[in-house]
Protein backbone atom coordinates (compact mmCIF):
# COMPACT_ATOMS: atom_id res chain seq x y z
CA UNK A 1 0.00 0.00 0.00
CA UNK A 2 3.01 2.29 0.07
CA UNK A 3 4.00 1.80 -3.54
CA UNK A 4 2.45 4.95 -4.91
CA UNK A 5 0.36 7.99 -4.04
CA UNK A 6 -2.97 6.38 -4.99
CA UNK A 7 -2.56 3.33 -2.77
CA UNK A 8 -1.04 5.36 0.04
CA UNK A 9 -3.99 7.76 -0.09
CA UNK A 10 -6.45 4.86 0.10
CA UNK A 11 -4.46 3.45 2.99
CA UNK A 12 -4.74 6.79 4.81
CA UNK A 13 -8.45 6.89 4.17
CA UNK A 14 -9.20 3.31 5.12
CA UNK A 15 -10.53 4.04 8.57
CA UNK A 16 -12.79 6.89 7.57
CA UNK A 17 -13.93 5.01 4.47
CA UNK A 18 -14.79 2.05 6.68
CA UNK A 19 -17.13 4.21 8.75
CA UNK A 20 -18.71 5.76 5.67
CA UNK A 21 -19.35 2.21 4.41
CA UNK A 22 -20.79 1.17 7.77
CA UNK A 23 -23.00 4.24 7.79
CA UNK A 24 -24.50 3.86 4.33
CA UNK A 25 -24.79 0.09 4.68
CA UNK A 26 -26.56 0.42 8.01
CA UNK A 27 -28.87 3.11 6.70
CA UNK A 28 -29.92 1.08 3.66
CA UNK A 29 -30.43 -2.03 5.76
CA UNK A 30 -32.58 -0.08 8.19
CA UNK A 31 -34.61 1.42 5.36
CA UNK A 32 -35.00 -2.06 3.83
CA UNK A 33 -36.29 -3.43 7.12
CA UNK A 34 -38.89 -0.67 7.13
CA UNK A 35 -40.19 -1.60 3.66
CA UNK A 36 -42.56 -4.47 4.68
CA UNK A 37 -44.33 -2.10 7.09
CA UNK A 38 -44.84 0.50 4.38
CA UNK A 39 -46.00 -2.08 1.86
CA UNK A 40 -48.49 -3.62 4.27
CA UNK A 41 -49.92 -0.27 5.34
CA UNK A 42 -50.00 1.40 1.97
CA UNK A 43 -53.39 3.06 2.55
CA UNK A 44 -52.39 4.81 5.74
CA UNK A 45 -49.09 6.02 4.28
CA UNK A 46 -50.83 7.32 1.18
CA UNK A 47 -53.14 9.34 3.38
CA UNK A 48 -50.14 10.69 5.26
CA UNK A 49 -48.31 11.67 2.07
CA UNK A 50 -51.38 13.54 0.89
CA UNK A 51 -50.80 15.98 3.71
CA UNK A 52 -47.25 16.86 2.59
CA UNK A 53 -46.72 19.74 0.16
CA UNK A 54 -45.22 18.79 -3.20
CA UNK A 55 -42.20 21.04 -2.56
CA UNK A 56 -41.29 19.05 0.52
CA UNK A 57 -41.59 15.76 -1.31
CA UNK A 58 -39.54 17.12 -4.18
CA UNK A 59 -36.67 18.04 -1.88
CA UNK A 60 -36.84 14.52 -0.48
CA UNK A 61 -36.40 13.26 -4.02
CA UNK A 62 -39.97 12.02 -4.41
CA UNK A 63 -41.33 12.78 -7.84
CA UNK A 64 -45.08 13.20 -8.13
CA UNK A 65 -45.44 10.40 -10.67
CA UNK A 66 -43.49 7.89 -8.57
CA UNK A 67 -45.13 4.82 -7.12
CA UNK A 68 -43.76 4.91 -3.61
CA UNK A 69 -45.02 1.52 -2.57
CA UNK A 70 -43.23 -0.82 -4.89
CA UNK A 71 -39.63 -1.69 -3.91
CA UNK A 72 -38.04 0.58 -6.51
CA UNK A 73 -40.21 3.58 -5.74
CA UNK A 74 -39.67 3.05 -2.05
CA UNK A 75 -35.89 2.90 -2.37
CA UNK A 76 -35.89 5.88 -4.71
CA UNK A 77 -37.83 7.94 -2.19
CA UNK A 78 -35.99 6.82 0.92
CA UNK A 79 -32.44 6.48 -0.34
CA UNK A 80 -31.59 7.22 -3.96
CA UNK A 81 -33.59 10.42 -4.05
CA UNK A 82 -31.49 12.19 -1.45
CA UNK A 83 -29.39 10.27 1.11
CA UNK A 84 -27.34 8.27 -1.37
CA UNK A 85 -26.45 11.11 -3.77
CA UNK A 86 -25.69 13.48 -0.91
CA UNK A 87 -23.45 10.92 0.81
CA UNK A 88 -21.51 10.30 -2.40
CA UNK A 89 -21.27 14.01 -3.18
CA UNK A 90 -20.14 14.96 0.33
CA UNK A 91 -17.61 12.14 0.50
CA UNK A 92 -16.24 13.13 -2.90
CA UNK A 93 -16.04 16.80 -1.94
CA UNK A 94 -14.15 16.10 1.26
CA UNK A 95 -11.71 13.70 -0.41
CA UNK A 96 -11.18 15.93 -3.43
CA UNK A 97 -10.43 18.92 -1.22
CA UNK A 98 -7.99 16.96 0.90
CA UNK A 99 -6.23 15.44 -2.09
CA UNK A 100 -3.73 18.16 -2.91
CA UNK A 101 -4.82 21.19 -0.88
CA UNK A 102 -4.86 19.04 2.25
CA UNK A 103 -1.28 17.89 1.70
CA UNK A 104 -0.27 21.48 1.07
CA UNK A 105 -1.90 22.77 4.24
CA UNK A 106 -0.46 19.92 6.29
CA UNK A 107 2.98 20.67 4.88
CA UNK A 108 3.48 17.06 3.80
CA UNK A 109 3.64 18.12 0.15
CA UNK A 110 7.25 19.27 0.60
CA UNK A 111 8.78 15.87 1.15
CA UNK A 112 6.49 14.15 -1.32
CA UNK A 113 7.18 16.55 -4.18
CA UNK A 114 10.90 16.73 -3.51
CA UNK A 115 11.07 13.09 -4.63
CA UNK A 116 10.97 12.25 -8.31
CA UNK A 117 7.17 12.22 -8.26
CA UNK A 118 5.80 14.58 -10.93
CA UNK A 119 3.06 17.08 -10.24
CA UNK A 120 1.03 15.36 -12.94
CA UNK A 121 1.53 12.04 -11.15
CA UNK A 122 0.47 13.49 -7.81
CA UNK A 123 -2.83 14.90 -9.10
CA UNK A 124 -3.67 11.97 -11.31
CA UNK A 125 -3.04 9.43 -8.57
CA UNK A 126 -5.00 11.44 -6.02
CA UNK A 127 -7.88 11.40 -8.49
CA UNK A 128 -7.52 7.66 -8.96
CA UNK A 129 -7.69 7.17 -5.18
CA UNK A 130 -10.88 9.26 -5.12
CA UNK A 131 -12.48 7.13 -7.85
CA UNK A 132 -11.50 3.90 -6.09
CA UNK A 133 -12.86 5.12 -2.75
CA UNK A 134 -16.16 6.11 -4.37
CA UNK A 135 -16.33 2.65 -5.97
CA UNK A 136 -15.87 1.04 -2.55
CA UNK A 137 -18.73 3.18 -1.26
CA UNK A 138 -20.75 2.14 -4.32
CA UNK A 139 -20.05 -1.51 -3.68
CA UNK A 140 -21.39 -1.08 -0.15
CA UNK A 141 -24.64 0.34 -1.52
CA UNK A 142 -24.91 -2.39 -4.12
CA UNK A 143 -24.42 -5.16 -1.54
CA UNK A 144 -26.79 -3.63 0.98
CA UNK A 145 -29.54 -3.45 -1.66
CA UNK A 146 -28.92 -7.08 -2.51
CA UNK A 147 -29.19 -7.94 1.19
CA UNK A 148 -32.41 -5.89 1.44
CA UNK A 149 -33.82 -7.92 -1.42
CA UNK A 150 -33.08 -11.24 0.27
CA UNK A 151 -34.09 -10.24 3.81
CA UNK A 152 -36.97 -7.83 3.31
CA UNK A 153 -38.27 -8.48 -0.18
CA UNK A 154 -37.13 -5.12 -1.55
CA UNK A 155 -36.72 -6.60 -5.01
CA UNK A 156 -34.67 -4.55 -7.40
CA UNK A 157 -33.19 -6.06 -10.55
CA UNK A 158 -29.43 -6.46 -10.22
CA UNK A 159 -28.82 -4.46 -13.40
CA UNK A 160 -30.90 -1.54 -12.12
CA UNK A 161 -29.17 -1.72 -8.76
CA UNK A 162 -25.80 -1.54 -10.52
CA UNK A 163 -26.96 1.31 -12.78
CA UNK A 164 -28.20 3.41 -9.86
CA UNK A 165 -25.01 2.73 -7.91
CA UNK A 166 -22.88 3.67 -10.91
CA UNK A 167 -24.71 6.98 -11.23
CA UNK A 168 -24.14 7.66 -7.53
CA UNK A 169 -20.45 6.86 -7.93
CA UNK A 170 -20.22 9.15 -10.95
CA UNK A 171 -21.95 11.93 -9.04
CA UNK A 172 -19.48 11.50 -6.18
CA UNK A 173 -16.56 11.49 -8.61
CA UNK A 174 -18.00 14.59 -10.28
CA UNK A 175 -18.00 16.60 -7.05
CA UNK A 176 -14.72 15.03 -5.94
CA UNK A 177 -13.08 16.06 -9.20
CA UNK A 178 -14.50 19.55 -8.92
CA UNK A 179 -13.07 19.80 -5.41
CA UNK A 180 -9.77 18.39 -6.62
CA UNK A 181 -9.61 21.05 -9.34
CA UNK A 182 -10.50 23.91 -6.99
CA UNK A 183 -8.18 22.59 -4.27
CA UNK A 184 -5.33 22.07 -6.69
CA UNK A 185 -5.82 25.51 -8.14
CA UNK A 186 -5.93 27.32 -4.80
CA UNK A 187 -4.12 25.12 -2.29
CA UNK A 188 -6.84 25.96 0.22
CA UNK A 189 -8.82 23.06 1.65
CA UNK A 190 -11.38 25.03 3.64
CA UNK A 191 -12.21 27.33 0.77
CA UNK A 192 -12.57 24.35 -1.53
CA UNK A 193 -14.98 22.50 0.74
CA UNK A 194 -17.00 25.69 1.11
CA UNK A 195 -17.21 26.47 -2.60
CA UNK A 196 -18.02 22.93 -3.68
CA UNK A 197 -20.54 22.36 -0.89
CA UNK A 198 -22.27 25.56 -1.92
CA UNK A 199 -22.31 24.38 -5.52
CA UNK A 200 -23.65 20.97 -4.51
CA UNK A 201 -26.39 22.36 -2.27
CA UNK A 202 -27.43 24.91 -4.88
CA UNK A 203 -27.59 22.46 -7.75
CA UNK A 204 -29.37 19.91 -5.57
CA UNK A 205 -32.13 22.37 -4.76
CA UNK A 206 -32.25 23.52 -8.37
CA UNK A 207 -32.83 19.98 -9.54
CA UNK A 208 -35.28 19.07 -6.79
CA UNK A 209 -37.47 22.13 -7.22
CA UNK A 210 -37.02 22.24 -10.98
CA UNK A 211 -40.04 20.05 -11.50
CA UNK A 212 -42.23 22.47 -9.58
CA UNK A 213 -41.12 25.90 -10.68
CA UNK A 214 -41.29 26.59 -14.37
CA UNK A 215 -38.29 28.90 -14.51
CA UNK A 216 -36.10 26.39 -12.69
CA UNK A 217 -37.32 23.67 -14.98
CA UNK A 218 -35.23 25.12 -17.79
CA UNK A 219 -32.20 25.33 -15.56
CA UNK A 220 -32.37 21.73 -14.35
CA UNK A 221 -29.85 20.48 -16.93
CA UNK A 222 -27.08 22.57 -15.37
CA UNK A 223 -27.43 20.53 -12.18
CA UNK A 224 -25.31 17.38 -11.89
CA UNK A 225 -28.12 15.91 -9.81
CA UNK A 226 -30.31 16.09 -12.90
CA UNK A 227 -27.98 13.74 -14.77
CA UNK A 228 -27.77 11.58 -11.71
CA UNK A 229 -31.44 10.70 -11.52
CA UNK A 230 -33.56 12.32 -14.22
CA UNK A 231 -33.58 9.02 -16.07
CA UNK A 232 -34.46 7.10 -12.89
CA UNK A 233 -31.83 4.39 -13.31
CA UNK A 234 -33.21 2.38 -10.39
CA UNK A 235 -36.39 1.80 -12.38
CA UNK A 236 -35.27 2.03 -15.99
CA UNK A 237 -31.59 1.10 -15.92
CA UNK A 238 -28.56 3.01 -17.08
CA UNK A 239 -28.84 6.13 -19.21
CA UNK A 240 -25.47 6.10 -20.94
CA UNK A 241 -25.70 9.72 -22.05
CA UNK A 242 -26.29 11.01 -18.55
CA UNK A 243 -23.50 8.79 -17.24
CA UNK A 244 -21.18 10.21 -19.88
CA UNK A 245 -22.04 13.77 -18.95
CA UNK A 246 -21.09 13.22 -15.31
CA UNK A 247 -18.05 11.10 -16.08
CA UNK A 248 -16.90 13.40 -18.88
CA UNK A 249 -17.14 16.51 -16.72
CA UNK A 250 -15.24 14.74 -13.96
CA UNK A 251 -12.44 14.08 -16.43
CA UNK A 252 -12.54 17.73 -17.52
CA UNK A 253 -12.13 18.77 -13.87
CA UNK A 254 -9.22 16.38 -13.54
CA UNK A 255 -7.68 18.05 -16.59
CA UNK A 256 -8.15 21.48 -15.01
CA UNK A 257 -6.48 20.21 -11.84
CA UNK A 258 -3.56 18.87 -13.85
CA UNK A 259 -3.13 22.18 -15.63
CA UNK A 260 -3.55 24.23 -12.45
CA UNK A 261 -0.82 22.42 -10.56
CA UNK A 262 1.74 22.81 -13.34
CA UNK A 263 2.32 26.50 -12.81
CA UNK A 264 1.68 26.94 -9.16
CA UNK A 265 3.87 27.40 -6.13
CA UNK A 266 3.15 24.54 -3.80
CA UNK A 267 2.56 24.79 -0.07
CA UNK A 268 2.59 28.55 0.15
CA UNK A 269 -0.80 28.76 1.81
CA UNK A 270 -2.96 30.06 -0.95
CA UNK A 271 -3.14 31.87 -4.22
CA UNK A 272 -0.13 34.02 -4.81
CA UNK A 273 -2.06 37.27 -4.60
CA UNK A 274 -2.53 37.19 -0.87
CA UNK A 275 0.74 38.40 0.58
CA UNK A 276 -0.06 38.20 4.30
CA UNK A 277 -1.03 34.53 4.17
CA UNK A 278 2.40 33.21 3.19
CA UNK A 279 3.00 30.63 5.82
CA UNK A 280 6.05 28.64 4.87
CA UNK A 281 7.41 30.56 1.99
CA UNK A 282 9.82 32.74 3.83
CA UNK A 283 12.98 31.64 5.56
CA UNK B 1 16.67 34.92 -9.89
CA UNK B 2 13.86 36.76 -8.22
CA UNK B 3 10.95 35.44 -6.25
CA UNK B 4 8.95 38.16 -4.67
CA UNK B 5 5.93 37.95 -2.44
CA UNK B 6 5.69 41.68 -2.05
CA UNK B 7 6.83 43.51 1.04
CA UNK B 8 10.24 42.24 2.14
CA UNK B 9 9.47 38.65 1.28
CA UNK B 10 11.18 36.24 -1.03
CA UNK B 11 14.49 36.85 -2.77
CA UNK B 12 15.57 39.61 -5.12
CA UNK B 13 18.18 39.34 -7.88
CA UNK B 14 19.78 36.36 -6.25
CA UNK B 15 22.85 35.18 -8.12
CA UNK B 16 24.56 32.32 -6.41
CA UNK B 17 26.67 29.42 -7.50
CA UNK B 18 27.50 26.50 -5.28
CA UNK B 19 30.43 24.41 -6.42
CA UNK B 20 30.29 20.69 -6.67
CA UNK B 21 31.55 19.01 -3.53
CA UNK B 22 31.52 22.03 -1.27
CA UNK B 23 29.60 22.66 1.90
CA UNK B 24 27.83 25.95 1.51
CA UNK B 25 26.32 27.69 4.49
CA UNK B 26 23.41 29.95 3.77
CA UNK B 27 23.18 32.39 6.55
CA UNK B 28 20.55 34.90 7.43
CA UNK B 29 18.03 35.93 10.03
CA UNK B 30 14.54 34.47 10.01
CA UNK B 31 12.47 35.83 7.14
CA UNK B 32 15.52 36.77 5.04
CA UNK B 33 14.59 34.48 2.15
CA UNK B 34 16.53 31.33 3.00
CA UNK B 35 13.54 29.01 2.80
CA UNK B 36 12.31 30.66 -0.37
CA UNK B 37 15.67 29.98 -2.00
CA UNK B 38 15.75 26.41 -0.81
CA UNK B 39 12.21 25.58 -1.90
CA UNK B 40 13.10 26.78 -5.38
CA UNK B 41 15.96 24.29 -5.48
CA UNK B 42 13.48 21.42 -5.29
CA UNK B 43 10.85 23.02 -7.54
CA UNK B 44 8.21 23.46 -4.87
CA UNK B 45 8.11 27.11 -5.86
CA UNK B 46 9.42 28.72 -9.01
CA UNK B 47 11.28 31.95 -9.63
CA UNK B 48 9.50 34.82 -11.35
CA UNK B 49 12.63 35.75 -13.23
CA UNK B 50 15.85 33.85 -13.73
CA UNK B 51 16.54 30.16 -13.59
CA UNK B 52 17.54 27.54 -11.09
CA UNK B 53 20.02 24.93 -12.18
CA UNK B 54 20.66 21.90 -10.03
CA UNK B 55 23.20 19.19 -10.84
CA UNK B 56 23.38 20.45 -14.39
CA UNK B 57 19.63 20.31 -14.97
CA UNK B 58 16.36 21.79 -13.91
CA UNK B 59 14.81 20.82 -10.59
CA UNK B 60 11.60 20.34 -12.57
CA UNK B 61 13.17 17.21 -13.97
CA UNK B 62 12.23 14.29 -11.69
CA UNK B 63 15.48 12.54 -12.55
CA UNK B 64 17.37 15.51 -11.12
CA UNK B 65 15.28 15.60 -7.96
CA UNK B 66 15.98 11.92 -7.43
CA UNK B 67 19.64 12.82 -6.97
CA UNK B 68 18.84 15.48 -4.38
CA UNK B 69 18.17 15.06 -0.68
CA UNK B 70 15.97 17.73 0.90
CA UNK B 71 15.08 18.58 4.46
CA UNK B 72 12.43 21.31 4.82
CA UNK B 73 12.69 23.96 7.48
CA UNK B 74 9.47 23.00 9.17
CA UNK B 75 9.37 19.35 8.31
CA UNK B 76 5.90 17.80 8.37
CA UNK B 77 5.03 14.12 8.14
CA UNK B 78 1.96 11.90 8.08
CA UNK B 79 1.55 11.62 11.81
CA UNK B 80 -0.30 8.30 11.75
CA UNK B 81 2.37 6.44 9.83
CA UNK B 82 5.30 4.71 11.43
CA UNK B 83 8.68 6.21 10.69
CA UNK B 84 9.67 3.05 8.84
CA UNK B 85 6.55 3.10 6.62
CA UNK B 86 7.20 6.72 5.83
CA UNK B 87 10.74 5.99 4.69
CA UNK B 88 9.45 3.09 2.57
CA UNK B 89 6.89 5.39 0.95
CA UNK B 90 9.39 8.14 0.19
CA UNK B 91 11.83 5.54 -1.13
CA UNK B 92 9.13 4.17 -3.43
CA UNK B 93 8.21 7.64 -4.72
CA UNK B 94 11.86 8.23 -5.53
CA UNK B 95 12.12 4.85 -7.15
CA UNK B 96 15.32 4.54 -5.22
CA UNK B 97 14.94 2.72 -1.92
CA UNK B 98 17.81 3.15 0.49
CA UNK B 99 16.56 0.85 3.26
CA UNK B 100 20.05 -0.21 4.29
CA UNK B 101 21.38 3.32 4.58
CA UNK B 102 18.18 4.45 6.32
CA UNK B 103 18.64 1.75 8.92
CA UNK B 104 22.27 2.69 9.45
CA UNK B 105 21.50 6.39 9.74
CA UNK B 106 18.64 5.88 12.18
CA UNK B 107 20.78 3.69 14.39
CA UNK B 108 23.46 6.31 14.35
CA UNK B 109 21.02 9.07 15.23
CA UNK B 110 19.31 6.82 17.76
CA UNK B 111 15.94 7.03 16.01
CA UNK B 112 13.33 4.32 16.62
CA UNK B 113 11.74 3.61 13.23
CA UNK B 114 8.97 1.43 14.61
CA UNK B 115 7.23 4.34 16.33
CA UNK B 116 4.32 6.30 15.00
CA UNK B 117 5.54 9.65 13.71
CA UNK B 118 2.88 11.47 15.70
CA UNK B 119 4.42 10.07 18.88
CA UNK B 120 7.93 11.27 18.05
CA UNK B 121 9.41 14.33 19.71
CA UNK B 122 10.33 17.34 17.59
CA UNK B 123 13.96 16.32 17.74
CA UNK B 124 13.19 12.80 16.56
CA UNK B 125 11.03 14.09 13.73
CA UNK B 126 13.96 16.24 12.67
CA UNK B 127 16.16 13.15 12.71
CA UNK B 128 13.63 11.34 10.53
CA UNK B 129 13.73 14.30 8.17
CA UNK B 130 17.50 13.96 7.96
CA UNK B 131 17.33 10.22 7.38
CA UNK B 132 14.90 10.59 4.48
CA UNK B 133 17.09 13.32 2.98
CA UNK B 134 20.22 11.16 3.07
CA UNK B 135 19.00 7.56 2.72
CA UNK B 136 19.23 7.38 -1.08
CA UNK B 137 22.83 8.54 -1.29
CA UNK B 138 22.11 11.91 -2.94
CA UNK B 139 24.72 13.92 -4.83
CA UNK B 140 23.34 17.18 -3.52
CA UNK B 141 21.88 17.66 -0.08
CA UNK B 142 19.72 20.72 0.61
CA UNK B 143 19.01 21.24 4.27
CA UNK B 144 16.91 24.03 5.73
CA UNK B 145 18.04 24.59 9.32
CA UNK B 146 19.13 20.98 9.76
CA UNK B 147 19.99 21.11 13.45
CA UNK B 148 16.93 22.98 14.65
CA UNK B 149 15.25 21.11 17.47
CA UNK B 150 18.18 18.76 18.05
CA UNK B 151 19.99 18.53 21.33
CA UNK B 152 23.71 19.47 21.29
CA UNK B 153 24.96 15.89 21.22
CA UNK B 154 22.87 15.01 18.18
CA UNK B 155 23.86 18.32 16.61
CA UNK B 156 27.49 17.23 16.83
CA UNK B 157 26.53 13.94 15.21
CA UNK B 158 24.88 15.84 12.38
CA UNK B 159 28.02 17.92 11.90
CA UNK B 160 30.03 14.72 11.67
CA UNK B 161 27.54 13.41 9.10
CA UNK B 162 27.99 16.57 7.06
CA UNK B 163 31.77 16.17 7.29
CA UNK B 164 31.44 12.64 5.97
CA UNK B 165 29.17 13.73 3.15
CA UNK B 166 31.77 16.27 2.20
CA UNK B 167 34.51 13.66 2.33
CA UNK B 168 32.39 11.53 -0.02
CA UNK B 169 32.19 14.40 -2.48
CA UNK B 170 28.54 15.24 -1.78
CA UNK B 171 27.58 18.87 -2.24
CA UNK B 172 25.80 20.32 0.76
CA UNK B 173 23.71 23.48 0.77
CA UNK B 174 22.37 24.28 4.18
CA UNK B 175 20.74 27.26 5.77
CA UNK B 176 21.20 28.42 9.28
CA UNK B 177 20.84 31.38 11.51
CA UNK B 178 23.29 29.86 13.96
CA UNK B 179 26.77 31.18 13.20
CA UNK B 180 28.72 28.65 15.18
CA UNK B 181 27.34 25.78 13.13
CA UNK B 182 28.17 27.50 9.87
CA UNK B 183 31.67 28.07 11.16
CA UNK B 184 31.90 24.46 12.16
CA UNK B 185 30.95 22.86 8.85
CA UNK B 186 30.87 25.28 5.92
CA UNK B 187 33.57 25.94 3.31
CA UNK B 188 31.87 29.02 1.98
CA UNK B 189 29.14 31.18 3.30
CA UNK B 190 26.45 33.27 1.67
CA UNK B 191 24.79 35.90 3.76
CA UNK B 192 21.26 36.88 2.87
CA UNK B 193 19.35 39.76 4.32
CA UNK B 194 15.87 40.90 3.37
CA UNK B 195 15.94 38.82 0.22
CA UNK B 196 19.28 40.08 -1.05
CA UNK B 197 22.54 38.21 -1.03
CA UNK B 198 24.94 40.59 0.69
CA UNK B 199 28.09 38.51 0.76
CA UNK B 200 29.54 35.26 -0.49
CA UNK B 201 32.88 34.44 1.04
CA UNK B 202 35.15 31.69 2.04
CA UNK B 203 34.83 31.24 5.72
CA UNK B 204 38.49 32.20 6.19
CA UNK B 205 37.92 35.52 4.45
CA UNK B 206 34.85 36.09 6.52
CA UNK B 207 36.78 35.37 9.66
CA UNK B 208 39.42 37.87 8.62
CA UNK B 209 36.71 40.44 8.40
CA UNK B 210 35.17 39.41 11.63
CA UNK B 211 35.36 41.52 14.71
CA UNK B 212 37.26 40.39 17.80
CA UNK B 213 36.57 42.00 21.10
CA UNK B 214 39.36 42.42 23.66
CA UNK B 215 39.28 43.33 27.27
CA UNK B 216 42.69 44.11 28.77
CA UNK B 217 43.29 44.83 32.45
CA UNK B 218 46.54 46.75 33.06
CA UNK B 219 48.60 47.28 36.22
CA UNK B 220 48.82 50.95 35.33
CA UNK B 221 46.43 53.35 33.62
CA UNK B 222 47.04 53.61 29.87
CA UNK B 223 45.92 56.39 27.59
CA UNK B 224 43.24 55.63 25.05
CA UNK B 225 45.20 57.43 22.29
CA UNK B 226 47.78 54.63 22.42
CA UNK B 227 45.22 52.22 20.97
CA UNK B 228 42.54 53.97 19.04
CA UNK B 229 44.67 54.83 15.99
CA UNK B 230 46.19 51.37 15.60
CA UNK B 231 45.73 49.36 12.43
CA UNK B 232 42.62 47.23 12.63
CA UNK B 233 41.31 48.75 15.83
CA UNK B 234 37.78 49.78 15.26
CA UNK B 235 36.82 51.00 18.67
CA UNK B 236 38.84 51.58 21.83
CA UNK B 237 37.69 52.73 25.20
CA UNK B 238 39.62 53.04 28.47
CA UNK B 239 37.95 53.05 31.85
CA UNK B 240 40.48 53.31 34.64
CA UNK B 241 42.97 50.54 34.02
CA UNK B 242 40.68 48.53 31.69
CA UNK B 243 40.76 48.73 27.92
CA UNK B 244 37.84 47.55 25.79
CA UNK B 245 38.45 47.40 22.10
CA UNK B 246 37.27 45.80 18.89
CA UNK B 247 39.71 44.68 16.21
CA UNK B 248 39.10 43.65 12.63
CA UNK B 249 41.70 41.42 11.01
CA UNK B 250 45.25 41.29 12.43
CA UNK B 251 45.69 41.79 16.15
CA UNK B 252 49.48 42.19 15.87
CA UNK B 253 49.63 45.96 16.39
CA UNK B 254 47.26 45.88 19.28
CA UNK B 255 49.26 43.21 21.08
CA UNK B 256 52.48 45.15 20.60
CA UNK B 257 50.92 48.27 22.04
CA UNK B 258 49.47 46.36 24.93
CA UNK B 259 52.87 44.76 25.65
CA UNK B 260 54.36 48.14 26.45
CA UNK B 261 52.44 47.98 29.70
CA UNK B 262 52.30 45.49 32.54
CA UNK B 263 49.24 43.39 31.84
CA UNK B 264 47.18 41.77 34.60
CA UNK B 265 44.62 40.05 32.41
CA UNK B 266 43.52 39.74 28.79
CA UNK B 267 40.22 38.32 27.58
CA UNK B 268 39.48 37.85 23.89
CA UNK B 269 36.11 37.01 22.46
CA UNK B 270 37.15 35.05 19.37
CA UNK B 271 36.32 35.91 15.79
CA UNK B 272 32.79 36.96 16.28
CA UNK B 273 30.72 36.27 13.19
CA UNK B 274 27.72 37.40 15.11
CA UNK B 275 29.08 40.90 15.26
CA UNK B 276 29.92 40.81 11.57
CA UNK B 277 26.49 39.50 10.88
CA UNK B 278 24.91 42.26 12.85
CA UNK B 279 26.92 44.72 10.79
CA UNK B 280 25.32 43.41 7.66
CA UNK B 281 22.03 43.44 9.36
CA UNK B 282 22.43 47.04 10.38
CA UNK B 283 23.53 47.94 6.87
CA UNK B 284 20.12 49.08 5.84
CA UNK B 285 19.69 51.50 8.71
CA UNK B 286 23.06 53.22 8.28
Amino acid sequence: MLNNVALKTLRDRRRSLFWWVVGIFGYLLGIGAFYPIVRDNQGQFEALLETYPDEFLAIMGVGSEENLFDPIGFMQAEAFGWVVPLVFAIYGTVQGARAVAGEEEDGTIDLVMATSLTRFGLVWQKWLALVLAELVLGLAVFVSLAVDSVLFGVEIPVGNNAAAVLMAVLLGVFFGSLALAVGTGTGLRGLTVGVVTFAAAGTYLLNSLGGLVELLDMLQPISPFYYYDASNPLRYGLDAEHALVLGGLAVVFLGIGLLAVRRRDLGVGGIRLSVPTMRKAAG
Amino acid sequence: MTKSYGKARGVIDLDLEVRSGEVFGYLGPNGAGKTTTIRMLVDLIRPQTGTVEVLGGSPRDPAIRRRVGYLPGEVEFYSRMSARDFLTYIGNLRGKGGDALAKKLSERLDLDLSRRIGDLSKGNRQKLGLVQALMHGPELVVLDEPTSGLDPLVQQEVYRLLDELKADGVTVFFSSHVLSEVERVADRVGIIREGRLVEVEKLEALRRKAVRTFEVVFEDVPHVAEFERLDGVRMADVHGNVLHCQVIGSIDELLKAVAKHRVRDLVSHGADLEALFLDYYRGEED
